[in-house]
């Protein structure tokens, strides 16, 4: 019973935890804004240049990116951007703009294959209207592309709240980071990291049960 | 080489449109060359389509009935030839065949350059101030290509199609497949395009289905809603590529019976198509197509009473 008094309830420690899931839901969430506009853009530079063959350059930098960003460790990235890149920044701006970066990569992957799921002949029947090639893209190709990407990206996003728990690393007081700092506090271990645990859990179940419901209604509209 | 012509915008309904009589000329092609990187499909198709021709096109599975349709609205470039619609030239055939040249130029400087003490300066420099030649004369089909792009999506108005496996757009109703273009290519208000669109789905049966998805809809159903996509642009010809080729057999007449009532009222249609019932007694034209070339271009009656071509005689005791 001490442990979990000294752990949540003295100082009214239980408050700190509040805002550790603040800070965590507040970069999961920036990150993952900045993310899907970084992926939406780099995913159709990179669509267009395989159906059009346009946009040659800014594919081959979209390619670079990727790859750097995806082939190294996001702990990594986020120490270079805090104490390289971005040391001028505030340390959870830095959180966010470096998950968003690095989700970015991700995303982009996950909604090109979206946009590659479209079948051809829609640009085609789009194409036989005279619409031209902006207006097939934004009004045909992107809603569709957009539909089947929805639950891998709502994947991503659940993938990325659990990423964000190094976040501690820069010094930004996450759940993680309090639970850290509780420790350091009482010398005992176990039940701050339960709770840390519980509450990421709690999180995801919250969004899984979210994506799920999102599912269902457009498994319904699509029948409809 | 003709040139397009910018000819200015009058009314928003119609844009560039030229007012062609029954019995002249619509879609000039000729010799239509289409090259997929090693099979070459069509070898010099020459075809003239008139305004009110309904024009069945039949051949082999494979003898590029699809692509030659295709090319008519350059969802394939050819790789040759000319197609000119309502007198203005869709695109440029020149920069293909001036390509391969300086290709050629290039391997061949390439070559001499390899073997320099060989051969006198003023091969070499014949070649150079050749590949300059072809160069510069690129460059200036670039351009025309240029302008070309530009008014291609106007005749691609001007140009319907129907496909074989309908491609509606499944995240819109019915009524926004069929009004999405017209309205956003400022061809009719939203109104008029709703009210339009509704009097069309009326004529082939489908008034109740306007706020449906496509998914809603049975093959037969979304093929006709296909058709008037294609009607409310108010197209001059419409292309159908075997229409009715991936629908069960109980739906082909639904869809057969709209495109005749379609030729009726003076479409000018040119169908792909294997139903050679329509063929036979909706079409005034039938052609066939063998190693890339239009060989048979009559009237039904003499194309299927009195076949000239031997391969056309051979495909039809198969399929009759
Ligand atoms: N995009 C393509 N790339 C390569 N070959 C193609 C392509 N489209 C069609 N072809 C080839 O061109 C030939 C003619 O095709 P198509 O016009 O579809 O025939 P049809 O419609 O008469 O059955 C076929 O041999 C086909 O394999
Ligand atoms: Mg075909």
């Amino acid at each position: 019973m001490d442990l979990f008094y000294e752990a949540l309830i003295y100082q009214n420690r239980w408050t700190w935890y509040l805002e550790g899931i603040g800070k965590t839901l507040l970069i999961s969430l920036g990150a993952v804004a900045i993310g899907v506009v970084i992926g939406v853009i780099v995913a159709l530079i990179k669509y267009v240049n395989k159906k059009y063959g346009s946009f040659k350059v800014a594919s081959k930098i979209c390619d670079i990116y990727l790859t750097i960003f995806r082939g190294t460790p996001v702990y990594v990235q986020l120490l270079i951007m805090y104490l390289v890149v971005l040391f001028f920044v505030n340390d959870i701006w830095v959180a966010i703009i470096t998950f968003g970066i690095n989700s970015g990569a991700y995303v982009a992957e996950i909604f090109r294959g979206g946009l590659e799921a479209v079948d051809d002949g829609q640009l085609e029947a789009g194409a036989s209207l005279g619409l031209s090639k902006f207006q097939v893209m934004v009004s045909i190709v992107l809603p569709q592309g957009f539909r089947h990407a929805l639950p891998s990206l709502c994947n991503e996003f659940i993938a990325l709240v659990k990423e964000t728990s190094i976040v501690g690393a820069i010094g930004v007081k996450d759940i993680t980071k309090i639970a850290a700092n509780i420790v350091t506090k009482t010398g005992e271990a176990f039940v701050p990291y339960i709770v840390s645990a519980i509450i990421y859990l709690v999180i995801v179940i919250i969004l899984t049960q979210l994506l799920k419901l999102i599912e269902r209604r457009l498994a319904k509209s699509d029948k409809n | 080489m003709t040139k397009i012509k910018n000819q200015p915008q009058t009314a928003s309904h119609s844009v560039e449109r030229k007012d062609i009589k029954i019995g002249e000329i619509l879609i000039e092609v000729k010799d239509l060359c289409k090259q997929f990187e090693d099979t070459q499909v069509l070898q010099g198709v020459n075809l003239q389509i008139k305004k009110g021709d309904v024009v069945a096109v039949v051949g082999p599975s494979g003898c590029g009935k699809s692509t030659l349709l295709r090319c008519l609205n350059l969802l394939e470039k050819p790789t040759a030839g000319t197609i000119t619609i309502e007198g203005d030239n869709i695109f440029n055939s020149y920069s293909i065949y001036e390509k391969q040249k300086l290709n050629d130029i290039n391997k061949q400087i390439k070559l001499l350059k390899k073997q320099k003490q060989k051969v006198s300066s003023e091969i070499l420099d014949e070649y150079v101030a050749q590949k300059e030649k072809y160069l510069s004369l690129l460059k200036e089909e670039k351009q025309t290509d240029k302008e070309i792009a530009k008014t291609l999506n106007k005749h691609r108005e001007k140009v319907g199609m129907v496909f074989q496996q309908f491609n509606l757009f499944p995240h819109m109703t019915i009524m926004q497949n069929i009004t999405f273009a017209p309205v956003k290519l400022k061809k009719l208000e939203l109104a008029a395009a709703q009210e339009k669109g509704l009097e069309l789905l009326k004529k082939v049966g489908l008034s109740e289905r306007a706020n449906d998805y496509p998914s809603a809809l049975s093959g037969g159903q979304k093929q006709r809603v296909a058709i008037v996509r294609a009607l409310l642009m108010n197209p001059d010809v419409i292309l159908f590529d075997e229409p009715t080729s991936a629908l069960d057999p109980e739906m082909v007449g639904e869809v057969l019976s709209v495109m005749s009532d379609l030729a009726k009222d003076g479409m000018t249609m040119m169908v792909v198509t294997h139903e050679m019932g329509f063929a036979r007694e909706v079409a005034n034209r039938v052609v066939f197509i063998d190693e890339g070339k239009i060989v048979e271009d009559s009237a039904p009656q003499e194309f299927f009473n009195n076949p000239k071509n031997a391969r056309l005689k051979e495909f039809l005791s198969k399929v009759l």
